[in-house]
Order: structure tokens, then C-alpha cells, then sequence
């Protein structure tokens, strides 16, 4: 089934500046346009295939996050924007940030910078499109030998 | 070219119990509450009350020094929006501020560190420093019944 | 008298970009109160003070928020220069006085993007960004990245920008300002903007003054109040009106961001025109030591920057009040009596930046 012709993704912003936040939407907008690659941005996490997260992880937004990652339905992919969601970034040291986004749920694709430029966002999303295939590739197989376990 | 207005910021410290009089005369002569701010310098607090004229751009800061284990009234009955700053200066610093309208009891950005931007050390020995007042003040409350239980025995001797 | 109920609003929610949650109390679809509760974005950056020195603070202070980044890197180095006694050179007044004016056009047209977006107008959403682009290649023409730039230093700026340059950013903000008067026919005219902006989200200036509001959504219920009358930065040489209106509802805010781009272009042609030859920065000897309060006015309101100095390179305390944590009580005020449906629009009309509130 060839369905990575048309991902949706889901943008949530954990403790970032809002400037990777600013530049994922930038890429969505016409001059840099990622909705040619058959992207729609949604809103509602069981729609989404493709988890965009910017900014590090704090206390209090860890949950959400996990919650918003079992939310979704299999397959997905998690992209990772930004520097402060790879890594933690300028605010490693500080009292109230645990590190990037990989502390919380499992990243598939890091993209750095601060702020995060359109260029290499879509290049992210073209990645994760890819991982994306594969997955739903490797799910498929699953199901099929599954059905036909049962069927023996 | 525009006029420009900028005055020199005033800046006036005074003590803790002049606080909601100072604070009562800037509401009356309409400034705006522009910010609370606390810092920790040589082991007390320094609380800055920041008022903006917004027609003459006059900046006033009424500065508070007060030892840490304190108590600063709330401002929240004469500027009900202070409830914020307030909050804000009791979950990060420990300060103990009392009767605020809307009290969040540390949960403001509910934060797991207790009271994160004072150095180490620093929250023991402010309940130290507590327990020492707490103690001088019962003692300067007990002399009373000795006294009268003195006189008791002289009156009962003669 | 219906059933009280309460609805969660956020943090994920596709009309915000920012986590931010409020508990809604409604009864018959009127909302009756609005409960904040923040401490998504809390980073606690003002604790980093005591781990780098006064000149890397200005590389913190700017990542409070990428869209105001400009204004807190200034607003940061213009307090430092107080304590310090600098006296910055009037080129880099002048510089910092355009960056600051692009970085005022680029906020007020996202922030139209996203207006736009919360009325359910998402080609109008398309087409703000795709004009503010053009102002983001001007930031990446003079300084090299988009939105967080790093031009501020203590004492003055680090990047030049030749005559050229400031010609080429002439012809482009003309080009800008014909888009901008497209867009604006529909912002103001269209029938369906209109009734989902025009008496909603009502303040009274008596409201806005004593709630402590600031900025343009203190300006579009009356009050007259724009600190760039203070003359910071290269603004006392040039000439200007604050932008107000008189009506306090969400079309009123709407009409006070569109007129105020069109007066930042103006800003930008006097600055370019009045701009003199000179020295980039002055040099700083030695470590501040001493107090002081700086405010400027950022695209939101008014922010305050308070810093303490002790005479070594640490600082002793770095504190910024940004402009949404002063405008979050009149919001909570708002929201009262509104309509349920109307909640999306009027969060995003007072310009929420959750990132620089909670630092």
C-alpha cells in the first residue's frame, strides 16, 4: 500500500522559544510549501502519522507529550526539530529542562539548528516519509503472516 | 521629530510595614503596577515594586529589604493582577507572602525543585533562622506570669 | 440557569501554537471564568546567570523567544550600557533602531497569519506568511540567520550594513507595503471578519487601566501609551504618533496592528534616510556594577529588563517581564461573558507569546 504519498503530521511544541515552532509552519506556507509533498498539518493526534516536536522537555510537559505519542496510531514516526528537542541545547544546564526529546518517547529523525531552517525541515520530513513506507511496509507483513498463522 | 519624554527612575526603599500606605498612594494617584521582582543579596531578600506613570513615562521602584523568614503582605486587594507576581516570587524564591487572593501554594508553573533560584544551603538556613525567631519571640512573651507570681509569694510572706 | 461545566482548554489544541492550558467554566456555551495554568514552557533561564558571564547572557536573553529575539537582546545590552555608563554610537543606534522595526513588521504579520487562521480564513493565514517572507530574507541578507540573529554585543552592534543593502531594503518594504494594503481590504472589509471580530472580547479603557494592560491591546481601548516616546535606541530623532483607536474589541486590535505596519515602514524609510557614518560599537572596559530597569517597547507591549550587577563578570540577577504576562488578567476579564466559540479568536487577539511569559 503506498501511503507515503500523503502523511499528516502533528506539530506540538514542548519548552521551546517558538522560533523552530515559527519555521515548521514557515515550511507549510507557499513560498517554502512541504503540502507539496502531500503533508497536511492536523490537529487531532489519532489522525497523524508524523509527530514534528521542537523545544526540550520539562517536568510538567513530559506527560503530555507521552500521551500525545500513545495517541497516535501505528505506524509513526517522530522527528525531532531543533536543537533544544535533539539534545536539550542552550538550556541543557538549567534547573527545570530533563534533556531533548528522546528522554520521553523514541526520535527517529534529528534535525539540528536554532533555529531549525525550512530547507533542512523538509528534509526531515522527506526522511521520516520514507521511514514511514518502510513501516507500514513491515506492519502490513505482520498482519499478513498473522491472518495466516491463524488460518493453518 | 517627536517629543521625547524620559525622566530619570525614581527609586525609594523603605520598610516592610510602609509598604500597603506606599503602595496605597501610587493607586491614588493612578500608576499602573508594572512588576514585582525579588533577589537574593547577602542573605536577605530585596523585593522591588515597580509603578509606571503611562502619561508622563515616570518609572518608580519601591525597594524592600526584609531577612528570610519574613512575612510580606499581599498587595492583591489594592492591585488585584499583583496575584501573579506574587505567586511567581513564592514558588521560585520561597518568599512568604500571606493573603494573596488566588494562591497557587507553589504550584504556580509547578516546578519539582523547591524554591530553584536560591543557591544551596539556602532554604535550610532560612527554617533555621525561622526557629531562632520563632524562639526569641516566645521569650520576650514569657516574663509576665514570673513577675506576677513574685508578687504572689511577697504578698503571702507578709 | 444551566449546568456549570468545565472544559479543558489545551495544551495541545490546533488553534494555539503554544502550550498553554485554561479551565473553562461554562454554562449554556457562555463562559462564566477562566482559570490559567502555565508552566509548560518554564525553562528557568534567569537561573543560568550564575553559570555564564554579561556578554553570553545576551545569547540567553535572545532565545526567550524567537519572535520578540531582537527586542530581548536589546532591551538586555541597552540595560548593561545604563550601568556601564557606555554611550553607543549613533550608526549602531540607528541599526539596531531598523532591525527592530523589521522585527516589529514580521510579528505583526504572523500574528495577522494566525488571527486569520482562528477565524477559519486559511488562505488569508497563506498569504500573511507568504508576505512576511520577504522580510525574513532581508534579516538573512544583513545578519545571516532568519529569526534568532545575534547582533547585539555590549557597547554596540556587531554587523554593518552598506549603502547598498539599505537601498535594496527601500525598494523591497515598497513592495511590502503594496501587499500589505491588498491583504488589508480583506481584513477590514470582509463581511465574514467582521462579524466574528466586531464586538467580541469588549475592554473599556477604564479596564484596560486598571487591569495593567499593555502594548497594542492597550492602545486599541484608548490608552495612549507607546514607549518608544522614551527615545531609546535612535527613536528621539525620529517622528512618529502612537497608533490608537477607541473601540476595545478584537476589530479594533486588528486595525491598530495593520496601521502600526504601515508605520514601522514609515519608521524604516526615516531611519535609512537619517542614518550617519560612523563607528559599530564602543568599547567596554571593565564589569557592571550597579542596577538598573530598562523597558522598550517589544511588538507586544512593554518589556521590562532588571539587571544587578556586582562588579564581576557574573551578574547577581537577570529578571525580564514580558508584555503577555502583564496582558493575561485583562484576558481572563474577557473571556467572561464571551461566547465558546468565540474563545479561540480572542486568546490569539491580545498576541499571546506563552515562551516569553514563562521564560
Amino acid at each position: 500500500m503506498n501511503i507515503k504519498r500523503s502523511p499528516w503530521l502533528l506539530h506540538y511544541d514542548g519548552s521551546s522559544c517558538n522560533g523552530c515552532d515559527i519555521e515548521v509552519l514557515a515550511s507549510l506556507t507557499p513560498v517554502y510549501d512541504a503540502e507539496r509533498l502531500g503533508v497536511e498539518n492536523t490537529g487531532d493526534p489519532m489522525q497523524a502519522d508524523i509527530l514534528l516536536i521542537t523545544g526540550g522537555i520539562n517536568t510538567q510537559n513530559a506527560p503530555v507529550v507521552k500521551q500525545l505519542y500513545d495517541q497516535m496510531p501505528r505506524p509513526k514516526v517522530v522527528v525531532a526539530v531543533g536543537i533544544c528537542a535533539c539534545t536539550g541545547g542552550v538550556f541543557k544546564e538549567t534547573y527545570n529542562i530533563l534533556g531533548g526529546a528522546d528522554k520521553v518517547i523514541p526520535v527517529d529523525i534529528y534535525v539540528p539548528g536554532c533555529a531549525a531552517r525550512p530547507q533542512s525541515i523538509i528534509d526531515g520530513i522527506i526522511q521520516a516519509r520514507e521511514l514511514f513506507q518502510q513501516r507500514s511496509d513491515e506492519h502490513d507483513a505482520l498482519m499478513r503472516s498473522q491472518k495466516g498463522a491463524a488460518n493453518v | 521629530m517627536c517629543k521625547v519624554l524620559n525622566p530619570e527612575p525614581i527609586q525609594e526603599t523603605i520598610a516592610l510595614d510602609k509598604l500597603l500606605f506606599e503602595v496605597m498612594k501610587k493607586k491614588e494617584a493612578g500608576l499602573r503596577l508594572s512588576q514585582i521582582c525579588v533577589s537574593y543579596i547577602n542573605e536577605k531578600y530585596e523585593l522591588s515594586y515597580s509603578f509606571a506613570d503611562d502619561e508622563s513615562f515616570q518609572y518608580t521602584v519601591l525597594r524592600v529589604v526584609i531577612d528570610l523568614y519574613e512575612e510580606v503582605p499581599s498587595i492583591c486587594k489594592i492591585y488585584p493582577y499583583a496575584i501573579f507576581y506574587e505567586n511567581e516570587i513564592a514558588e521560585l524564591y520561597d518568599v512568604n507572602v500571606e493573603m494573596i487572593d488566588l494562591d497557587f501554594h507553589g504550584k504556580f508553573y509547578r516546578i519539582e525543585k523547591e524554591a530553584p533560584m536560591l543557591p544551596e544551603g539556602a532554604l535550610e538556613k532560612k527554617a533555621q533562622e525561622e526557629a531562632e525567631a520563632k524562639k526569641r519571640a516566645e521569650a520576650a512573651a514569657e516574663p509576665a506570669p514570673e513577675a506576677q507570681t513574685e508578687e504572689e509569694n511577697k504578698g503571702g510572706n507578709n | 440557569m444551566g449546568k456549570k461545566s468545565v472544559v479543558p482548554f489545551g495544551p495541545q489544541h490546533p488553534v494555539l501554537p503554544e502550550p498553554i492550558h485554561l479551565d473553562l467554566v461554562i454554562e449554556d456555551e457562555i463562559i462564566s471564568e477562566a482559570i490559567p495554568n502555565i508552566g509548560f514552557i518554564h525553562r528557568g533561564l534567569e537561573g543560568l546567570v550564575e553559570k555564564k558571564d554579561f556578554n553570553e547572557m545576551v545569547y540567553i536573553a535572545e532565545r526567550t523567544c524567537g519572535i520578540c529575539s531582537f527586542g530581548h537582546g536589546l532591551g538586555y545590552v541597552e540595560a548593561i550600557e545604563h550601568v556601564m555608563n557606555i554611550e553607543v554610537p549613533a550608526r549602531a543606534r540607528y541599526l539596531r533602531t531598523i532591525w527592530a522595526e523589521l522585527g516589529r513588521m514580521h510579528s505583526h504579520l504572523l500574528w495577522l497569519g494566525l488571527a486569520a487562521d482562528a477565524f477559519g480564513f486559511e488562505s488569508l493565514f497563506y498569504e500573511s506568511w507568504r508576505i512576511r517572507e520577504r522580510i525574513l530574507d532581508l534579516h538573512e541578507l544583513t545578519c545571516g540567520s532568519r529569526l534568532i540573529f545575534s547582533v547585539n554585543k555590549v557597547g554596540g552592534v556587531i554587523r554593518d550594513i552598506p549603502a547598498d543593502k539599505l537601498a535594496y531594503i527601500k525598494d523591497q518594504i515598497l513592495i511590502v507595503e503594496k501587499e500589505v494594503k491588498n491583504i488589508e481590504k480583506t481584513f477590514l472589509g470582509d463581511y465574514s471578519v467582521q462579524t466574528r471580530s466586531k464586538g467580541i472580547g469588549l475592554l473599556t479603557k477604564e479596564e484596560a487601566h486598571d487591569l495593567g494592560a499593555v502594548g497594542p491591546f492597550a492602545r486599541a481601548s484608548g490608552i495612549t501609551a507607546d514607549l518608544r516616546t522614551t527615545g531609546y535606541a535612535a527613536y528621539g530623532e525620529l517622528d512618529f504618533e502612537p497608533v490608537i483607536s477607541n473601540d476595545g474589541d478584537c476589530y479594533a486590535r486588528l486595525d491598530v496592528r495593520i496601521r502600526e505596519l504601515y508605520q514601522s515602514i514609515d519608521l524604516i524609510r526615516q531611519a535609512i534616510d537619517k542614518i550617519p557614518e560612523g563607528e559599530l560599537e564602543a568599547k567596554a572596559i571593565g564589569f557592571p556594577k550597579g542596577e538598573y530597569f530598562m523597558r522598550i517597547e517589544q511588538p507586544r507591549g512593554e518589556a521590562v529588563y532588571y539587571v544587578k550587577g556586582n562588579g564581576t563578570k557574573i551578574l547577581d540577577r537577570m529578571r525580564i517581564r514580558t508584555p503577555t504576562f502583564a496582558n493575561i488578567p485583562p484576558l481572563c476579564e474577557t473571556l467572561k461573558g464571551a461566547d465558546y466559540a468565540d474563545v479561540g479568536p480572542l486568546v490569539v487577539s491580545i498576541d499571546p507569546c506563552i515562551s516569553c511569559t514563562e521564560r
